[in-house]
């Protein structure tokens, strides 16, 4: 399984992002974004094993993912 | 003790709350900072609080601000309206039964020449109220400033229709929950409001140093406090983002830990915790009135009033009378409760009054005690 991340703005909106995939069944976690893939700094990402349903998941709650890696 | 101050802080704390404090302290660390596991586990305490205030107030996760007090949320929503307005000085109404809290930013802005302002005369009558604030209203009104209901006297004021008038007119309005948040139902699209302010530690039963200011899903507020927001940080300017554009700084962790339970606390037999302490404020009500005092509201109907009750002896000044109750082991407020306008409403502007306020932890075998403490009170003065 490839471990993918989520790019969130920040802390609050990638908590609010991992509360809907839970609910959904996932498990995941939430981590600091490496700065190379943070637009302006300081962004928190979730990780999760199945991308496809995770973002699936989020556009059904009407959550904007920033970018993923 | 007899503690009848609950307008001020409720007391006591659930244990829960005290339990959650404690635990923040030993186990809490920054949040929204780093992405080991107690942050992670501090990040899951914030982000709960803000699902239960969510849940309760109508709003998202992210539109709830955690703030020190009600005070700090009130300035935050005042001046951040005040500030985005392109067109200065704009119109601000308010009303005669403010908190300092409000009325203080308001003239501060207008000595800075940013707004001018009406002060309505609430009226005795939802009717006249309402009246007022469309008397009120001019071509560059852009906000509404209002009390759900008075800290000195207990009205209850029609923030929904006043919400729904300022909505129909593009006119901002926020409302000041500081007396009611825990005590009645509200919530954003309720009220027709924009914000909604109030403390985590009065009616909420959260710590004292918390508070909230809510928003409505899209609203973007000028700033009064930029700083470390734990995002965005290569940008000089505060992220576009609630909650992080309104909480720069390290945020109160155990106070919102205990301001959590605190919302799950007093959201149980809300109603009836309500209606339970109207029936001890219309007992009071009755057996002060037979004494030589002095009462300025109306009996209390549920709705119109909040469990609060304002009054005097006849003749004697508001504080001596306080200090003879606290001697007693009574605990109420005396004078004029940051609130002097409210004061000048009710004629009580010279003397202030003593202030009685429940919390669903009174009983009433307290209000029969404090009765007889009252009266042990006039019979030595």
């Amino acid at each position: 399984m490839v471990m993918r991340h989520l790019i969130f703005g920040s802390a609050t909106s990638a908590q609010k992002a991992k509360k809907v995939l839970e609910r959904g069944g996932m498990t995941v976690s939430i981590v600091k974004t490496p700065e190379k893939y943070s637009r302006h700094s300081c962004s928190y990402s979730i990780r999760t094993t199945d991308s496809d349903f995770a973002l699936m998941l989020l556009k059904k709650a009407g959550i904007t993912v920033k970018g993923k890696y | 003790m007899i503690y009848f101050d609950n307008a001020a802080t409720t007391y006591p704390k659930p244990e829960s709350v005290i339990a959650a404090v404690n635990n923040a302290m030993k186990m809490g660390v920054n949040v929204g900072r780093g992405s080991y596991n107690l942050a992670a586990a501090s990040g899951d305490t914030v982000f709960s609080a803000r699902e239960e205030a969510a849940r309760q107030f109508g709003a998202e996760p992210e539109n709830i601000v955690f703030t020190k007090n009600c005070t700090e949320a009130l300035n935050l929503a005042i001046k951040g309206i005040v500030l985005k307005e392109k067109r200065k000085p704009i119109h601000i109404i308010t009303t005669d039964l403010e908190h300092n809290s409000v009325l203080r930013p308001i003239e501060k802005l207008k000595m800075q020449g940013l707004c001018e302002y009406s002060v309505i005369k609430t009226g005795e009558s939802n009717e006249q109220t309402i009246n007022s604030f469309f008397s009120s209203l001019r071509r560059n009104t852009r906000l509404i400033v209002m009390t759900n209901a008075s800290n000195a006297f207990g009205t209850v004021l029609p923030v929904a229709k006043v919400g729904k008038l300022a909505k129909e007119r593009g006119i901002y309005f926020i409302v000041d929950c500081a007396q009611t948040a825990g005590n009645l139902p509200i919530t954003i699209e309720k009220y027709n409001a924009d914000i909604l302010c109030m403390p985590g530690h009065k009616g909420l039963f959260g710590p004292m140093g918390t508070g909230m200011m809510i928003l409505r899903k899209g609203l973007l507020l000028e700033t009064i406090l930029e700083g470390g927001t734990g995002s965005y940080s290569s940008l000089l300017t505060p992220p576009e983002i609630s909650p992080d554009r309104y909480e720069a700084g390290t945020i109160n962790l155990p106070g919102i830990a205990g301001l959590r339970e605190g919302l799950k606390f007093s959201y149980k037999n809300r109603e009836a915790a309500y209606l339970k302490e109207m029936e001890l404020i219309r007992f009071l009500y009755k057996e002060i009135s037979l004494l030589p005092s002095e009462i300025y509201t109306p009996f209390p109907e549920n709705y119109r009033q909040m469990p609060l009750l304002s009054f005097n002896i006849k003749g004697k000044d508001s504080s001596f009378v306080g200090e003879m109750l606290a001697e007693e082991n009574v605990a109420v407020r005396t004078g004029f409760h940051c609130a002097y306008l409210s004061h000048k409403h009710f004629g009580t502007a010279g003397i202030g009054t003593i202030r009685i306020s429940l919390s669903r932890n009174n009983t009433k075998k307290e209000a029969e005690e404090f009765i007889y403490r009252l009266k042990k009170v006039l019979n030595k003065i």
